[in-house]
């Protein structure tokens, strides 16, 4: 009953003219993202970030979601139609979606994904409403040691499902935490690792970092990548676009598993939507009875890995609104975009700000609704914006990012340090350090050494009360049973370097 | 790359031991709770750990030969970071919107695009919108260097 009162005042929060307003503006410009090969949502949503100071963190809020899940939609087009994927969660569409593409019915493709996406999308919303109230429940009871055990529990499982290598992923994340630091301690008002700038002692500003790592690194990146799309030749009319009978009953098992997988492997910290649709197709591969028909244009291969991971971009919304703890580059950025703003995500956000959480859930209905249209009926318009030249795209984000973080705090440094950003997470990117645990990291940093602080006040300096407390002590356990087969690899990884260097070099 | 890997990973070690020595300056413990040393001191020592066990991955697995960036993108890559530094390096002399119009022309031209009616309605239009969206609409104050 609760939770129908609530979604009831969060309709009449999300279906004003200015937030319509603002959700269109969100799913289109998460559309064209997700067309766009190189631009990722963490880049979108950082890129948007100076323009909504002043807002209503609400409206500011409907718009970033908007960018999340709008972004699902969009990379699908470029998987089908250029065997490119425009968004890394849509690299699973490629294998089938293309193939059918090949074979004239590029339509179907993008209309089971489509109609998938919706379906998953709406069905995500209403599980999230319950979830996040349960959720929200339970997190009510949680103090410091419960919020330290839950970041080191979402810290180790970041580490291990984000990148290839949890080493590197792990060296990303202490990169974040020591960039947290920097500024001066809330406990003693000592400057810490300042560099003798006046401008660190109140500490890294995240968005330079965030607009560094996820645009100015991925502008040169694709600097390398090929210029020309090629498209296959398709007709996009609205009618060539739903799928034939035959078509739904092959997909709508593979909708609904990829919804319950996305939205499920959505709310785990690090393993994201990308990683949603690859389980989403090995699951649809594994349970067909013609599997040899997957990677030559099997439809449920789209079916199964579009739904997932649009239901995905919904569940990771959850960890970030109920437990204030982001689990993705994209809800950390939302994270940082919401401290700015005054807000703590966090249970007490339900509480205290009802209107917000409930307005940004209903508004996620309107926007499903919102992009089931545009996919429908303007993919074309959508493609044409795959013409744009590079160059211009390129040279476009780049003045974005300066003016933008310019205009954050009127500051050239920002800018300098945005730059400086920009370099490292190319190198990052070219030598696969994952940079999702830096930013986390740098996010939730302060957060994590003040419950740390608080609770050995709590237990005036003993670290028992980290084990006493049953939540926080199976969070721990939780975290060590997440933490011991990256060991395990880890350690395998380094005998078998040993075993490999024992081989003399010829 | 794999060279590249192993100098990341010397310049990490160092960087760590710099952090290391930085937390011992800094009170470890202060009235029982951790003190602003203690964060930095176990962030050091794990970054010191990390770096040098990825150092010993590095140099002890075999990786096929691949260079770190395209060599055809180098020079490329190059020009775009070198413009955007001398772009953000000029905007407290030339003002915002006015060397905004420059690098667009500049940089689009460098990557590839010659076509001097869109590199001029380039010029024209994106520093203009720039200069509506953020001075008009969102009230920043842009740099305005000598044109102030």
């Amino acid at each position: 009953m609760e939770i129908l009162s609530g979604l009831a005042q969060g309709f009449a929060v999300a279906f004003t003219p200015a937030n319509i307003l603002f959700a269109l503006v969100g799913v289109t410009v998460g559309q064209l993202i997700g067309v766009l090969p190189g631009i990722g949502p963490p880049a979108g949503v950082a890129l948007l970030l100076p323009l909504t100071f002043g807002m209503d963190p609400t409206s500011a809020m409907i718009m970033f979601a908007g960018i999340y899940y709008g972004a699902m939609y969009g990379g699908t087009i470029t998987s089908v139609l250029i065997n490119v994927p425009g968004e890394a969660s849509s690299v699973m569409t490629t294998l089938d979606g293309y193939q059918l593409a090949l074979q004239g019915r590029a339509g179907a493709a993008l209309g089971i994904a489509a109609i998938g996406s919706f379906i998953a999308g709406i069905s995500s919303v209403i599980l999230f409403s319950f979830f996040a109230w349960w959720l929200v429940r339970a997190a009510l009871h949680f103090g410091p040691p419960e919020y330290f055990a839950l970041m080191v529990l979402a810290f180790t499982l970041v580490i291990g499902l984000t990148g290839r290598s949890p080493l590197k992923g792990f060296i990303s994340l202490l990169l974040g935490l020591f960039l947290s630091i920097v500024g001066v301690d809330i406990l003693t008002g000592l400057p810490r690792f300042t560099f003798g700038q006046l401008k660190l002692l109140s500490g890294v500003e995240f968005v330079p970092v965030a607009m560094g790592l996820f645009g100015i690194a991925e502008v040169l990146s694709s600097v390398e990548e090929k210029e020309e799309a090629e498209f296959v030749k398709a007709d996009l009319r609205l009618r060539n676009l739903f799928p034939t009978i035959q078509d739904w009953v092959m997909s709508r098992w593979a909708i609904l598993r990829g919804t319950l997988i996305g939205f499920f492997v959505g709310i785990l910290p690090g393993a994201g939507a990308t990683t949603a649709s690859m389980i989403s197709y090995a699951v649809e591969k594994r349970l067909s009875q013609t599997p040899e028909r997957f990677g030559r244009g099997a439809i449920e291969g789209v079916a199964g890995p579009e739904s997932s991971n649009n239901a995905a971009a919904v569940g990771a919304l959850i960890p970030l609104i109920t437990l204030g703890i982001p689990g993705s580059a994209t809800t950390a950025v939302m994270m940082g975009a919401l401290l700015m703003y005054g807000l703590r995500p966090g249970p007490l956000l339900f509480q205290q700000n009802p209107q917000f959480v409930w307005g940004l859930i209903a508004s996620m209905f309107l926007g499903n609704l919102l992009l089931l249209a545009m996919n429908t009926m303007f993919i074309p318009a959508f493609t044409s914006v795959l013409r744009l030249p590079r160059a211009i795209l390129n040279a476009f984000v780049i003045a974005f990012s300066v003016v933008g973080v310019y205009s954050i705090d009127n500051s050239l440094f920002d800018v300098w340090l945005m730059l400086f950003f920009g370099l490292v997470g190319f190198f990052m990117k070219k030598l696969e350090y994952p940079a999702a645990p830096l930013l986390l990291a740098l996010v939730l940093g302060e957060i994590l050494e003040m419950s740390l602080r608080q609770s050995l006040l709590m237990s005036q300096g003993s670290p028992l009360i980290f084990l006493t407390r049953p939540i926080s002590a199976s969070l721990l356990a939780l975290s060590l049973v997440t933490l011991f087969p990256l060991l395990y690899r880890g350690v395998k990884g380094l005998s078998l370097a040993r075993k490999a260097s024992m081989i003399p070099r010829t | 790359m794999r060279t590249a890997d192993a100098i990341i990973s010397l310049l990490l070690l160092g960087f760590s031991i710099y952090v290391i020595v930085g937390a011992l300056h800094l009170s470890y413990m202060r009235g029982g709770v951790p003190g602003p040393g203690f964060a930095p001191l176990w962030i050091g020592l794990g970054l010191g750990i990390a770096s040098a066990a990825n150092l010993i991955r590095t140099w002890t697995t075999l990786s096929p030969k691949v260079s770190l960036v395209e060599p055809s993108a180098i020079p490329r890559l190059v020009g775009l970071a070198v413009m955007t530094v001398l772009w953000v390096a000029v905007i407290p002399l030339l003002g915002m919107v006015p060397s905004l119009a420059l690098f667009m022309a500049g940089i689009v031209w460098m990557l590839g695009m010659r076509r001097w009616p869109i590199l001029f309605l380039l010029m024209i239009l994106v520093p203009l919108g720039f200069y509506l969206v953020f001075e008009r609409w969102l009230g920043v104050p842009l740099p305005r260097g000598v044109f102030r």
